[in-house]
């Protein structure tokens, strides 16, 4: 019996990539260390010529069984969403699909999602 | 150890210090007869070659700003900022959803606005005491004198309540509306 471990940066990158594709989110936004983060992110793409996922605007807690499977996934996100949409609408369909997702890819279940709007932009705004 | 003395030597007896320092000697051609012929210095040479050419390269290379730093920051800078006072939204499942406050404020600010000869200045919103469903909102106004009509107030009251719905999913609780000043219209 083999182990498959699934790390949490790939937790991320799957919550990142299914939230950005709900309609109304204008993208993920990343407080001062995370903009550090993508910094170093970009530096290191740079350096390897390998694409790297972003996860920045997303935190990942897990917890594991004693033997060091991981049986839960908490993720919490922070987005910038458009003015045309329900804000509470937005936030619900964000935690759906973000929970889908990273269940389907993974196998992960996913205790909990916890999405902050820390922003609201007109639609069109760069 | 070798890896601290002061020259790592080659098996020929040159360290590859002296090797360094003459690469430019010998690319001009003036190596000397043991440099001609020595195949531990003469490899040495190719690939000190080879490594100060890449840190030349690196050296010289001028790494411009990616575009739209500037934004990124002040957005992470506004985000940071808007971090600290966060409503809870309606939300049925396991976790939470929250809004920031600047962000409803920018909501309500913007719906008061499209209502003629009236300004939205300052907009405070707070949560509803025990109900996490509802809000406060206290915005101040500026009013087109002599343009202003008063019911252009009651239509302020309406545009926020329902912006408040449509646009967020709150509640709205109180809407205190505060004119403080007017200006010319």
């Amino acid at each position: 019996m083999a182990d498959i471990v699934i790390r949490e940066p790939v937790l991320a990158a799957v919550a990142a990539e299914a939230a950005v594709k709900v309609p109304g989110v204008l993208r993920l936004q990343p407080g001062l260390p995370g903009l550090v983060t993508g910094a170093m992110r970009a530096a290191r793409e740079r350096l390897t010529g390998r694409p790297l996922s972003a996860t920045e605007g997303v935190h990942v807690d897990v917890d594991t069984a004693p033997d060091g499977t991981v049986t839960a996934a908490r993720l919490t996100l922070d987005l910038v969403i458009s003015a045309q949409d329900q804000a509470a609408a937005v936030a619900a369909s964000v935690r759906r699909t973000v929970a889908a997702s990273v269940t389907a890819a993974t196998g992960i279940p996913v205790a909990s999602v916890t999405v902050t709007i820390l922003d609201i932009e007109p639609a069109g705004a760069p | 150890m070798a890896m601290n003395a002061p020259g790592y030597a080659l098996p020929c007896g040159r360290d590859v210090e002296t090797a360094w320092e003459r690469l430019d000697a010998v690319a001009a051609g003036l190596a000397d007869a043991h440099e001609r012929t020595c195949p531990h210095c003469q490899g040495a040479h190719a690939s000190l070659v080879v490594l100060r050419d890449a840190t030349a390269g690196l050296a010289a290379d001028e790494e411009a700003p990616p575009p739209g730093l500037t934004g990124r920051i002040m957005a992470a800078v506004r985000a940071e900022v808007g971090r600290r006072e966060i409503l809870d939204l309606p939300c049925e499942e396991p976790g939470r959803a929250r809004i920031s406050e600047q962000a409803v404020a920018s909501v309500l600010r913007f719906a008061a606005d499209t209502v003629p000869g009236v300004r939205a200045r300052r907009c405070r919103v707070t949560p509803a005491g025990d109900d996490r469903q509802a809000i406060d909102v206290h915005l101040t106004l500026a009013v087109g004198y002599p343009a202003f009509a008063a019911t252009a107030l009651a239509a302020v009251r309406e545009r926020v309540t329902a912006a408040a719905g449509a646009r967020i999913g709150v509640r709205l609780n109180r809407l205190d509306l505060l004119v403080d000043d007017i200006y010319p219209a």
